[in-house]
């Protein structure tokens, strides 16, 4: 009967993947054998993003070159809010299914979205400066920011606290869940509130509000974070998966060859 | 040189928009090499716990 369900489950391609990804040989191997792409394809296109962005798209006509600081800006804070999303997800994993992996993923995500955040309230403050005259505002945007910047310090808190891995990683996903409440405040505080700051330049469902010769490197920018954060992630995990996992064959196997 | 001075300027904007930048590069290139080196760590201590497992 069980055998069967998990056969049915396996008939939908997510479930299929997630249920040969809960396998961590097969994760380790899969991801370890991904690493050198996704790194150079981050690094290329971190490159052509950013030298695109700070010396070939136009200046913008209110704000000048001071718009530049967009192509670091927006990954950063896009990034922080769509790792949090996956940390949920992850969340769920642990928490329902009890996949192990997903805990230690999780962990990985919370150390690299913490970074994510930190970048995007740093250069959202400098931007800040000399465009509204104030390094920082109790914007609601700066503000629901912060608390995600918050979260994330406190779900690694949360985990680095207990002896029990299980326990620390149970309670993060917990506090990961609750804190979701935080992403839709952060997104609709420009329109449910007024604020200073400005609204979304790039929508995934709607027309872009900036320019096409403006647009092409944020896409760039914002393709080599979202890698870069990846190959952090699946680095992290990979290490944490190594330890955790060290007296089985898959691992003695691995070291012996490395 | 001129063109170089007026891009490095930024518009009047050098002191918002490079520190950002080099904020970036200092973050990603530090957790880069901070995770590659655990990783190394980690390798090397697994290894020699094999070793003395072995032994």
């Amino acid at each position: 009967m069980l055998e069967s369900s998990i056969f049915s489950a396996c008939q939908f391609p997510m479930w299929k993947f997630l249920y040969q990804m809960a396998s961590p040989k097969l994760f380790f191997a899969k991801t370890q054998a991904l690493l050198p792409v996704i790194g150079i394809s981050a690094l290329i296109l971190l490159i052509t993003g950013i030298i695109w962005g700070l010396f070939i798209a136009p200046a913008d006509y209110q704000q000048g070159d001071a718009f530049r600081i967009l192509y670091v800006h927006v990954p950063a804070a896009f990034l922080s809010l769509s790792l949090y999303a996956f940390m949920a997800f992850l969340a769920v994993l642990l928490l329902i299914w009890r996949i192990k992996i997903a805990g230690l993923m999780l962990i990985a995500t919370a150390q690299t979205g913490l970074w994510m955040a930190f970048i995007a309230l740093i250069t959202g403050s400098i931007w800040g400066k000399p465009m509204w005259g104030a390094w920082w505002v109790w914007d609601a945007r700066l503000t629901s920011e912060l608390i995600l910047f918050l979260l994330y310090c406190g779900i690694l808190v949360l985990a680095s606290s207990f002896q029990q891995r299980e326990q620390s990683e149970r309670l993060s996903a917990i506090l990961t869940i609750v804190g979701v409440i935080d992403l839709p405040i952060i997104h609709y505080s420009v329109y449910w509130w007024n604020t200073l700051h400005q609204g979304s330049s790039i929508s995934l469902f709607a027309k872009p509000k900036i320019a096409w010769p403006m647009l092409y490197p944020l896409l760039f920018t914002l393709a080599g974070f979202a890698l870069f954060a990846l190959w952090l992630i699946l680095h992290k995990a990979g290490r944490e998966l190594l330890q955790r996992e060290r007296r089985q064959q898959w691992v003695r196997t691995y070291l012996g060859g490395s | 040189m001129a063109n170089f001075i007026t891009v490095l300027n930024m518009g009047g904007y050098a002191a918002y928009v490079w520190p950002s930048y080099l904020l970036v590069v200092l973050v990603f290139i530090g957790n880069a090499v901070l995770t590659k080196r655990q990783l190394k760590k980690t390798r090397n201590q697994l290894h020699r716990w094999l070793k003395s497992e072995q032994a």
